[in-house]
């Protein structure tokens, strides 16, 4: 009887540390061990910013920014909400045309002699769910900032022979009026939409950092 | 009536008709025969024209943005925008010039047009700068304002408004394969506006024999020469598309093609016909230029790719 009960006590005790092993093995595959505040440089390669207006008032026009700069912060475990300070070039607008690309640059639209860069800058975040985000910020544009309100999605964490890797994305609309960018909207009348959607997709490294 | 389609009318051609009508009171009717006020009244109209379209295209807080702060205005302060102000300070000065050129004897006269030709260099130089420029390019300004107002005085003569027509339909197709249709737009407005003048002056003299010519100096040559030169520096500091910066300068002295055809101007049996001859001359450059702005796009586009 008590080898039975020694026998009981050990298998409970294996059990539980079996299953307290389990629990840890299974803890390190879901939450990395890099879970403290993270440094997210961003991959220009990987980073754009996509833009979406209405052309005479019929289909959906898309274009992009290439090499979008910046850092990006964000705990891995998505215990602290991310912020972003990104920018990108009006010089890499990139719609598939030349010459389309040369009339966004110019002063009818991003004016890239006088304002050759777009900037987003997270201010403020709200968990609306796992790695789901409402971000509040400033958005830079023509030299103009005014707050927007950013749905921001951790798109994934992924690994890559340097290190992990993770993605975001915000999605967001404007009315482009508001920052002085009114051609096409009134005159010529209806030519371009007033509101654009804006997507960042960003992608960068994670470097550990200290807590 | 298609919403497209009211854009050219309201920023190009309702300007024009604008100025043409405030024109029309020098083209017809007794004022014709007065120098001072044929003078300064077109040359006031052809600012209008640009000035209307302007704000047609943007607004006037562009404009006013410029020189004071708008209440609840937040619009970025944008350096293009001064072309339109430029326009509104030569529309103004334009009658001025012409009336105080009007109480000199000749020689005094050119006095009071040379001093406005300085004073007009030296104004673009100093207050019209945009994206890029440092100073021997403000200098260079106000260098090509005084080169474009002696191509339009010297050259042009009669043909002054019809090389004007050429001249600004040419900026506004630079602007447009730059990128910029604002600018187009606003020079088209001139283009027209010229173009509408020259045919009311031309059918005006034609009922009054009395009817003295469009004067090629003074005011008329003060405001084009100077919108000429400042809008060839707009363009090419805004350019996006690889328009060649010599295109833009070469449009603002564009009126000299008039001498192309010199010895048939002075073989010329009648004045109409100098005139016809130095029109012909202004679109054939204009026609060379277009041609070697192609080649020079193509060839950078080709080595680019």
């Amino acid at each position: 009887m008590l080898f039975t009960t020694r026998s009981a006590f050990a298998c409970t005790t294996l059990l539980s540390l079996a299953v307290a092993s389990f629990a840890a093995t299974e803890r390190a595959q879901t939450v990395p061990p890099s879970a403290v505040a993270s440094v997210i440089t961003l991959d220009p390669v990987h980073s754009m910013v996509i833009f979406r207006i209405q052309h005479l008032g019929a289909g959906f026009f898309y274009g992009r920014f290439n090499e979008v700069t910046g850092s990006a912060n964000w705990k891995l475990d998505d215990s602290v909400a991310p912020t972003f300070d990104v920018t990108a070039e009006v010089s890499k607008v990139d719609t598939g045309s030349a010459k389309l690309d040369g009339n966004l640059q110019g002063p009818n639209f991003f004016n890239q002699a006088e304002f050759p860069t777009l900037s987003f800058r997270s201010t403020g975040a709200k968990k609306l769910g796992d790695r789901h985000y409402t971000l509040t910020g400033d958005l830079t544009l023509r030299g103009m900032t005014k707050p927007v309100e950013v749905d921001c999605t951790i798109t994934g964490i992924g690994s890559a022979p340097g290190g992990q890797k993770v993605g975001f994305e915000c999605v967001f609309a404007i009315n482009r009026a508001d920052f002085g960018m009114k051609w096409g909207i009134d005159a010529p009348k209806g030519a371009l939409g007033s509101e654009v959607k804006l997507t960042i997709a960003l992608e960068g490294d994670v470097a550990k950092a200290k807590e | 009536m298609n919403d497209l389609a009211v854009y050219p009318f309201s920023v190009v051609v309702l300007p024009a008709i604008i100025a043409a009508v405030v024109a029309c009171a020098v083209a017809v009717g007794p004022l014709r025969r007065r120098a001072a006020a044929v003078d300064g009244v077109i040359a006031f109209a052809l600012m209008l024209a640009f000035v209307l379209s302007f704000t047609r295209e943007l607004d006037w807080n562009a404009i006013l943005r410029q020189c004071m702060t708008v209440a609840g205005d937040d619009a970025p302060f944008e350096k293009w925008h001064r072309i339109g102000l430029a326009a509104i300070v030569l529309a103004l000065l334009a009658p001025i010039i012409s009336a105080l050129g009007a109480r000199f004897v000749s020689t005094s006269r050119n006095g009071v047009t040379l001093g406005a030709t300085v004073l007009a260099a030296a104004l673009s130089a100093k207050f019209v700068v945009f994206p890029g420029s440092n100073g021997w390019w403000q200098i260079e300004q106000g260098l090509l304002v005084v080169a474009a107002m002696t191509a339009i005085a010297a050259c042009a003569e009669r043909a002054v408004l019809w090389s004007a027509w050429i001249t600004f339909a040419m900026f506004a197709a630079l602007a447009l394969l730059g990128g910029f249709a604002s600018l187009a737009v606003m020079c088209a407005a001139v283009s027209t506006a010229s173009f509408l003048i020259a045919l009311l002056t031309t059918l005006g003299a034609r009922r009054d024999a009395s009817a003295i010519a469009i004067p090629s100096s003074g005011s008329i040559a003060l405001v084009l020469g100077t919108l000429g030169a400042i809008i060839a520096n707009c363009g090419r500091a805004y350019d996006q598309s690889g328009v060649p910066a010599w295109a833009w300068i070469a449009v603002a002295v564009l009126p000299a093609g008039s001498l192309l055809f010199g010895s048939t101007i002075k073989r010329a049996a009648t004045v109409q016909r100098a005139t016809m001859w130095r029109v012909c001359g202004v679109f054939v450059g204009a026609l060379l230029l277009g041609a070697a702005v192609a080649i020079a796009m193509n060839v950078t586009t080709t080595t680019t790719s």
